[in-house]
């Protein structure tokens, strides 16, 4: 009989296609999540790969330069917003209720939309190279006036804003519930400063979503009005300026790179806490820092524009707030450092991921603290060492501590291990193909080489460098297909895993692996920020002898009610794609236009989908409301 | 008493809190089992206002910003601050009926509160009235959304404004029909609070865009 | 013990391997390295890219050394091992906010004092202006407020402050010469101002530094510093009309060729002294004196040129140079046109 990658061990949930459809268990949600965003990781891969290919001998004829542009626009916005937010998400809102001792989060339906706006948002912004006349080609960051409709006549930038707006209200619904959910459900006795780090981090981040995604939904609706109707909010031709879409872009772009490492900092710290049998060192710096990271990263986005003219003053003050987010940032690299000092470490995969983090983002966060030295930022922006310092701490940051993440939690979400073998070759390729794709980059940006471009003569220098980049790109895609079939392969083994395998310290390795859909049939009590830890080995423990007590499953049987599950989130988010269709092929007269000009009115024509998709979103929305919450 | 009595005790009590958690789940109102004591709509609603925050002031900050770049003539001379002041004061009005129609079903006088309820509705829609009277004006002067960037802001801004006053003008309706058919008691509320909360959001932004497009 | 063994000789393997490579790959000329600087501007900031360079390696060296040394020493070796539990150490923890703390202070402040120094709205003094405009894909460069159009190389004499006013009509670009200057932004609606300084003679390599489309790719540019004599002599020569081509010569019959409208030619360019009066693309009254062509994509000479004129899309795809079909004979004959405007 094969065996359905998807199915896991039953739970009290119903199975099938239609209970993934209109699950609202937060566990399914988390799961849903960390799948799709993984297909889109691997989308972003082979766009990747396009790339490197490309750019693996100078002159190269082998892709065009208006379909690289298209690449290179699509791995940038595929890899933020469809895969590390998403990877985050998905663990978020898997663990953070398990970790607080609640049942679930906040609000189940909410929670459920947010994934179906995500996924829809994802397809919609792929559709784009189908329907939209190409995909957007103006950069992740679609600086005006370059992707306004006199540089970017097709619908490809229109697909962009779209999306973006979809999964903007994604996030911040994401970000809502989180906040609540941390804020309102934690167990008896878990005050917020016995708070898991990795809960730490995940409310930091919706806090940076929900402030920070206003900025950029405002830019995306200006840059919409100046295609579809002929408004000049970046057009300097009629009074507008290019430097007002900078503004509002990096005011949420600089905190939307903080809001992608800080769970990735939340995960590190459990998971190199547990595998040294020790607290982490320091836990009130770590969550200060959090906090002071926070704050701080609202205060220095034009560090993004030192070189567009702004007056010294500014670039002085945005320069020195960038130094400051430097200190609570080193400071959690010590603290790591303490945690594994003296411990007892299990080095397996998940640990060998979070300890090579530790090393990986310093090299990310010293070419960052570079970067803010102005006149060297001057040289250097724009360059391939801007792409090596951010792929340092994205990639050899964040998707170095998902790794971890995944193959530490993976026993608890499934109930199987990850195979170990497989993992550290895993480990291993990544670690080689990324020192040789990403510390290069730093060097051939010094070198002169800007980035953005689709190709580059043969006598700047650049050539060997490029190479020796491409190379290590497909190493590090080698070791994405060993930590795929492994993914596979271990989902066929037999389900051996017990609550804790790891001899963890938070309240999910207290339950069933996998749990059961309520999580928890009852509680223990909550002292410190390592209330499993406690109850096994604290002094008041007579479990001291035998750790393998605790289990708060309940047996997997415990009559406790769950909410019902829900197809209105789907109904309203069919509802919006509809909607932003009727936006990007109405305004200006086409098929799914109603032809108005007799009218008399400044729109032309009336989107006949925009009409339709506000339908289908009221009739979600009374759907919605209709249902008890339960 | 023994750890392991304490530990069922404290087992006990933490299944007692999860049964009493998941009971009220079922009812409209989640009182204090909550960790902070306020429900979680409640909570959601102060998050989400603090995130809307930031949207209008990005979009103030556009408009302050693309201020100075017109003549009178082209836009600004042409706003009618009449209407304005009269809008504002319509608003505020509505904010104090919305107050009293809290008041009025925690006093468990439900007509009281419908009638409150639909008169908060109905100075949103004069509200309304009014702003398309002012945009209507521009338009006969020649000032349309796409004009000038200063038109653009102000139409941006106070469209998106107006946009949230409709929003809140269907929340009071529902709001009214749930009523009608016996879903909002004394006991049971919050969502007028929240409804409330909403309204006097959207009111506050509109103090703070008459004050920067009119006044300064 | 057998992993980390591994590890070690892994690590030494890809020392080696980059020590080698590094000195392999010194042999190859690098243009636009930042590293190699001439002019007084980029010097300063190549010494201080060297000064917090070395801070970060050495930060990095500390901070990775303890890792592998932990990893390594505290494995557990006993499956019931319980590490003694350390919550943290205030002195420790202070210590290691305190000197990072400091350490950025002084970078800080040297941050400041380069800006001073070498900022774009610091130029040493006033000398002569020059105005730089980016086009979708060539740079345009005019003298004597705007009464000299040129095009691609950016003529400057040794030893004189130029001061460089960045404009741009289309979308946002980038001026940037590294081994002269850092760069800086040309952005619509703004006049941005930057400058450059040197006494080094030679040619240095541009290039455009912020994705403005298609072929951004290929918005190359150069720099000639030249002797104030060269300098002069050549500001005197573009300031001359073009030369009449011999008559009955084939350049003769290319500048025909080049001012019938339905070659689309004139449409765009100017030639000083003829009809050819078009500002979309660049001057091509002394377009023989350039370096380069196709936005400095190609070098100047009758191969490229033919090149060029066969088939601009094939050598730059996207190019806004959109011309009619021409036989060969008819890109002789333009290109012997091309080759007599000195």
């Amino acid at each position: 009989m094969a065996t359905n990658v998807l199915a896991l061990p039953r739970t009290a949930e119903p199975t099938g296609i239609m209970s993934w459809i209109t699950t609202v268990d937060h566990k399914r949600i988390g799961i849903l999540y960390l799948v799709t965003a993984v297909i889109f990781f691997i989308i972003g891969g082979i766009e990747a790969l396009i790339i490197r290919t490309q750019l693996a001998v100078p002159s190269s004829t082998l892709v065009d330069p208006a379909t690289y542009n298209q690449v290179f626009t699509m791995h940038g916005t595929t890899m933020v917003f469809l895969a590390l937010m998403p990877l985050n998400s998905g663990f978020g809102n898997y663990f953070v209720p398990l970790m607080i001792g609640a049942r679930d989060m906040a609000f189940p339906r909410l929670n459920s939309l947010g994934y179906w706006l995500f996924l829809f948002g994802g397809l919609l912004l792929y559709s784009s190279f189908l329907i939209g006349g190409g995909a957007p080609d103006a950069g992740w960051f679609g600086y005006a006036p370059l992707s306004e409709r006199a540089y970017s006549p097709t619908h490809g930038i229109d697909f962009w804003i779209l999306s973006l707006q979809l999964l903007g209200i994604s996030s911040i619904i994401g970000g809502l519930n989180f906040i609540v959910t941390i804020l309102n459900m934690r167990a008896p006795g878990m005050t917020l400063n016995r708070l898991p780090l990795f809960v730490w981090g995940t409310l930091v981040t919706s806090l940076l979503a929900i402030f920070a995604i206003p900025s950029i939904s405002v830019a995306l609706f200006l840059l919409l009005f100046d295609r579809i109707f002929a408004t000049s909010f970046y057009l300097p031709g009629g009074s507008g300026d290019p430097l007002l879409w900078q503004h509002l872009f990096w005011f949420f772009g600089h905190p939307e790179v903080y809001i992608m490492i800080m769970p990735s900092f939340g995960i590190i710290s459990e998971v190199l806490a547990t595998n040294s049998r020790k607290p982490i060192f320091g836990y009130a710096a770590m969550a200060f820092a959090f906090a002071g990271i926070s704050f701080v990263s609202f205060t220095v986005w034009a560090h993004h524009m030192f070189a567009v003219g702004m007056s010294p003053l500014a670039d002085a003050i945005f320069a020195g707030m960038s130094f400051v987010v430097g200190v609570p940032t080193g400071i959690k690299i010590f603290n790591w450092l303490g945690t594994i000092w003296r411990g007892s470490l299990r080095v397996n995969t998940a640990f060998l991921f979070a300890a090579g983090f530790i090393g990986q983002f310093t090299i990310g966060g010293l070419g960052g603290i570079m970067l803010a030295v102005v006149p060297v930022d001057w040289q250097i922006t724009d360059t391939y060492f801007v792409v090596g310092h951010f792929h340092y701490t994205l990639f050899a940051g964040t998707v170095l501590a998902l790794f971890a993440g995944t193959y530490y939690w993976f026993p608890k979400m499934t109930g199987r291990f990850l195979n170990e073998k497989l993992g550290q070759i895993h480990f291993w390729l990544t670690m080689v193909g990324m020192t040789m794709l990403f510390l290069t980059m730093h060097y051939v940006g010094v070198l002169g080489m800007p980035r953005r471009i689709y190709t580059y003569g043969p006598s700047m220098g650049w050539d060997l460098w490029n190479l020796i980049e491409t190379i290590g790109a497909f190493i590090v895609a080698l070791g994405v297909l060993f930590f795929i079939i492994n993914l596979f392969k271990s989902m066929r083994q037999k389900a051996t895993a017990t609550n804790d395998p790891w001899d963890g310290q938070t309240l999910e390795w207290a339950t069933s692996s996998p749990p059961p859909a309520y999580n928890f049939a009852s509680m223990i009590p909550v002292n410190s920020p390592r209330p499993l830890w406690d109850a096994k080995y604290g002094p008041h423990s007579e479990f001291a002898s035998n750790p393998k007590k605790i289990d708060l499953s309940g047996g997997g049987n415990a009559n406790v009610h769950l909410p019902n599950p829900s197809i209105w989130p789907l109904v309203l988010t069919i509802g919006l794609v509809i909607i932003a269709i009727g936006i990007i092929f109405g305004f200006n007269g086409g098929a799914l236009a109603l032809d108005i000009s007799s009218m008399g009115m400044a729109v032309q024509s009336l989107p006949i989908a925009f009409a339709g998709g506000i339908v289908v979103f009221f009739i979600g929305l009374v759907g919605w409301i209709a249902q008890p919450a339960g | 008493m023994s750890a392991v009595g304490k530990l069922e005790q404290g087992a006990h009590r933490a299944g007692q809190a999860l049964e009493t958690v998941v009971d009220q789940a079922h009812s409209q109102e989640l009182h204090a089992a909550t960790s902070t004591g306020l429900d979680h709509r409640k909570l959601v609603m102060w998050v989400f206002i603090a995130s809307e925050t930031i949207f209008f002031a990005a979009l103030m900050a556009t408009y302050l910003v693309n201020r100075g770049k017109v003549t009178p003539e082209d836009g600004p001379e042409h706003l009618n601050l009449a209407v304005a002041s009269f809008n504002t004061f319509i608003l505020l009005f509505s904010s104090l009926t919305m107050v009293m129609a809290l008041q009025a079903i925690e006093n468990a006088k439900k007509r009281r509160m419908i009638f409150l309820l639909a008169a908060t509705a109905l100075w949103g829609f004069v509200f309304l009235g009014g702003q398309v009277y002012e945009y209507a004006e521009l338009i006969a002067n020649g000032i349309t959304f796409d004009s000038n960037v200063w038109s653009s802001s102000f139409f941006a801004l106070t469209g998106f404004h107006g946009t949230h006053v409709f929003v809140g003008i269907i929340w009071i309706c529902m709001l009214i029909i749930r009523a009608l058919r016996g879903g909002i008691t004394e006991n049971n509320h919050l969502a007028v609070e929240l409804g409330g909360l909403y309204w006097h959001f959207v009111d506050l932004v509109w103090v703070v865009l008459f004050t920067i497009i009119y006044l300064i | 013990m057998r992993l980390l063994w591994t590890k070690w000789s892994r690590l030494c393997a890809l020392g080696i391997a980059s020590l080698s490579l590094f000195g392999l790959a010194s042999c190859q000329s690098t243009p636009q390295d930042i590293l190699a600087p001439f002019s007084p501007a980029a010097e300063l900031t190549a010494n201080l890219f060297y000064f917090v360079f070395w801070i970060a390696v050495i930060i990095f060296i500390f901070v990775e050394g303890l890792l592998v040394y932990f990893v390594i020493r505290y494995q557990r070796r006993a499956e019931n091992e319980h590490p003694e539990q350390y919550h943290g150490n205030t002195k420790l923890e202070i210590t290691w906010t305190v000197i990072p703390a400091l350490i950025l202070v002084i970078v800080f402040f040297l941050t400041i004092r380069a800006m001073g120094q070498v900022g774009p709205t610091s130029p040493p003094g006033q000398g002569i202006p020059v105005r730089v405009i980016g086009h979708q894909w060539w740079w345009e460069v005019q003298y004597n407020d705007g009464k000299v159009k040129y095009a691609t190389d950016l003529h400057i004499p040794a030893g004189q402050v130029v001061n460089v006013q960045l404009t741009s009509e289309n979308v946002i670009h980038s001026f940037w010469v590294p081994s002269l200057m850092g760069k800086t932004d040309v952005v619509p609606g703004y006049t941005n101002t930057t400058w450059l300084y040197t006494d080094k003679i030679g040619e240095y390599s541009g290039q455009c530094a912020e994705f403005c489309g298609a072929q951004h790719a290929n918005m190359l540019f150069k720099v000639i510093v030249q002797s104030p004599a060269d300098f002069d002599a050549w500001l005197k020569n573009v300031q001359t009309p073009a030369e009449e081509p011999a008559p009955g010569s084939e350049a003769a019959r290319g500048k025909e060729m080049f001012l019938n409208p339905k070659n689309a030619c004139i449409g765009c360019h100017t030639v000083d002294g003829t009809a050819a009066v078009g500002v979309t693309g660049p001057n091509l009254t002394h377009v023989a004196s350039r370096d380069c062509i196709a936005g400095c994509l190609l070098p100047f000479d009758h191969s490229n040129v033919v090149k060029w004129l066969t088939d601009p899309q094939a050598v730059k795809p996207g190019t806004l140079m959109r011309i009619p079909k021409l036989t060969p004979d008819e890109v002789d004959a333009l290109s012997a046109y091309m080759e007599s405007l000195k």
